[in-house]
Formats: structure tokens, C-alpha cells, sequence
């Protein structure tokens, strides 16, 4: 492949500035079916890394900020990641209250993660503020 | 120019300096919010040492915290503006209040201290949010500070809800 470029460029003007256009085109010319393939394999590999992210939910996440969780419902399913991320300038907590998980004390920009195993309705309160609630849902995976 | 319309227009003016002198710019809301949350710090460290039951120690740390966190936040944000925080009368007399509260807590111990503390607690946050509701909010004039006075709000709210809780556990 590289020899045909150089023949490609060996045959122009130097100091022509469609030196290097002729050659490129040149070269896709007479490697037109390689290039094609290698196309064909990137557009493969994006394909599968979509659908792969479809199929695989992201993260979910829940914003803590004027001293209430947002959204205070979120629905979610059985392994997928809840992210808390606390954006007041003082702690608050994410506790179940059937005592299902329970977050240490975050302080402010202090973030949390949880994983849930089991399906079902999942209350929780923030036990530093009073009247601090939020429900996480978690449907089965499909 | 009438005797009638001269008497129309300084009652106007009267009445407009009067409103006018009541309402505080952003500088004296800075002051004021300032102000109000140095307050409750100053009491929340003396109940963190004086107070007798657990739960009240454990409530005036939180007030520590939480008012901090809240003033770090207004300064921060006044500093960025270019605001620098005004004093006035209003701002005075929540210091003054507060110190006088200080001052009365100070000759408390034991289940006293924990009861006049508390009863303060729930007085104050109650004053603090009707003055966020009917002075600071509405005439906040810079976005920021009005959106974050909106959404401290609630925190004192909680406060409220906790005090009230705490005066009820601590009567029985």
C-alpha cells in the first residue's frame, strides 16, 4: 500500500500543491475495498458498543439539595447503580427506613452509591432533617 | 400648585420612606442573614457543652453545622457579587436578642438549660423563617441570593420541625 502512495507522489511536481491530494486519492482508488472494510468494521464496532450500552442501563442518580432529594421518587431496576450526590453546604444522610441501606453522613459534595439486589418500594428519609423524604422503586430486570 | 396636592404628596412620601426605610437592599439582607446564622452558631456551641440530654447536645452540634454551612455559602456568595454585608437595625436587634439569650442560658443547668434552649430554639427559627418570607426573599434583588434564600429555606424548616420535636420529648 505504501509503495503505491510513494509511486503516487514520485510521479508529481514537487512542488505542486496537489501533490499530496492526487496521491491521497491515489491511494484510495487502488485500496478502495480495504478502506471499505475498515469503515465497515468501525461502524460494526460502534453498533455493538451502543447497543451494549442500551441493553446495560447507566447509572442513576438522585441530586440532595435544598434539604430534599431530587427527584423524590426515582425508578430504577435490580442492579442498576443510584448515585446521591449531596449539593447543599451541609450533611445529610440517605436512610431506608425499613433499614434496607443506609448512607454514612455526607458532607457537602459528598456522594454515595448503592446497588439494589432485591425488587420492591423502597422509602427513606434523611435523619438530620425532619420531613426529608424520597422513594426509590426498583422493578425487576427484564 | 394646591394646598390639597401638597398635603396628597407628602403623605405619598411618608408613606413611600416608610416602606422604603423598612425594606433592606442586598447588602443589609447579607447582614441580616449573616447575622441570624451566627446567632443560632453561637447557641448551638453552648448547647453542644451545656446541654444535659443527649439528643439536645446532638441538636445544637447540627445547628453548628448546618448554619455554618449556610454562612459559607452566603459569604461566599456576597463576596462574588461584590456585596459587602450592611448593618442595620435589623440586624442589631437579632444580635442583641441573641446575646441576651446567651447571657440567660449561661445561669441554666441540667434539664433547665436543655428546656430554655430548646423553647429559644423553636422561637428563633420560627422569626427567621417569617423573615425570609415576608423581608428577605421578596426583596432580594439579585437573582443568586434570592434563589439561594429560597432554597436554604426549607433547612429551617427542618430546624423548626426538629426543635419542636426535641420540646416535645423533653416535656414528657
Amino acid at each position: 500500500m505504501l509503495s503505491s502512495f510513494a509511486d503516487a507522489l514520485t510521479h508529481q511536481r514537487p512542488s505542486s500543491p496537489f501533490v499530496t491530494l492526487t496521491a491521497l486519492r491515489t491511494l484510495i482508488g487502488v485500496q478502495r475495498h480495504r478502506l471499505l472494510l475498515i469503515v465497515a468494521l468501525l461502524a460494526a464496532c460502534g453498533s455493538l458498543a451502543w447497543a451494549a450500552g442500551q441493553t446495560r442501563p447507566r447509572g442513576a442518580s438522585v441530586a440532595i439539595e435544598g434539604t430534599s432529594f431530587v427527584p423524590p421518587e426515582l425508578t430504577v431496576t435490580v442492579g442498576q447503580a443510584v448515585t446521591w450526590t449531596n449539593k447543599d453546604p451541609f450533611p445529610h444522610n440517605v436512610s431506608s427506613s425499613a433499614g434496607k441501606f443506609s448512607s454514612k453522613n455526607l458532607e457537602a459534595g459528598g456522594v454515595w452509591t448503592f446497588t439494589p439486589r432485591t425488587a420492591g418500594r423502597f422509602p427513606y428519609v434523611c435523619t438530620l432533617h425532619p420531613g426529608m423524604k424520597g422513594t426509590l422503586v426498583v422493578k425487576k430486570e427484564k | 400648585m394646591n394646598i390639597r396636592t401638597v398635603w396628597i404628596a407628602l403623605a405619598v412620601l411618608c408613606v413611600g420612606s416608610t416602606a422604603w426605610a423598612q425594606a433592606p437592599n442586598d447588602a443589609q439582607i447579607a447582614a441580616i442573614v449573616v447575622t441570624a446564622n451566627q446567632v443560632d452558631i453561637d447557641a448551638g456551641r453552648l448547647a453542644e457543652s451545656n446541654g444535659s440530654n443527649a439528643q439536645v447536645k446532638a441538636f445544637g452540634k447540627q445547628m453548628v453545622t448546618d448554619h455554618s454551612g449556610v454562612n459559607k455559602q452566603a459569604t461566599d456568595l456576597v463576596t462574588k457579587l461584590g456585596v459587602k454585608p450592611e448593618d442595620n437595625a435589623t440586624a442589631r436587634s437579632l444580635k442583641s436578642a441573641g446575646d441576651a439569650n446567651i447571657t440567660k442560658l449561661k445561669s441554666l443547668k441540667g434539664a433547665a438549660f436543655d428546656q430554655a434552649y430548646v423553647a429559644n430554639e423553636v422561637a428563633y427559627h420560627q422569626q427567621v423563617l417569617d423573615a425570609l418570607d415576608k423581608t428577605l426573599i421578596p426583596n432580594a434583588s439579585n437573582a443568586d441570593l434570592k434563589a439561594l434564600l429560597v432554597k436554604v429555606r426549607p433547612a429551617f424548616v427542618a430546624h423548626l420541625e426538629h426543635a419542636k420535636q426535641l420540646q416535645t420529648s423533653l416535656a414528657k
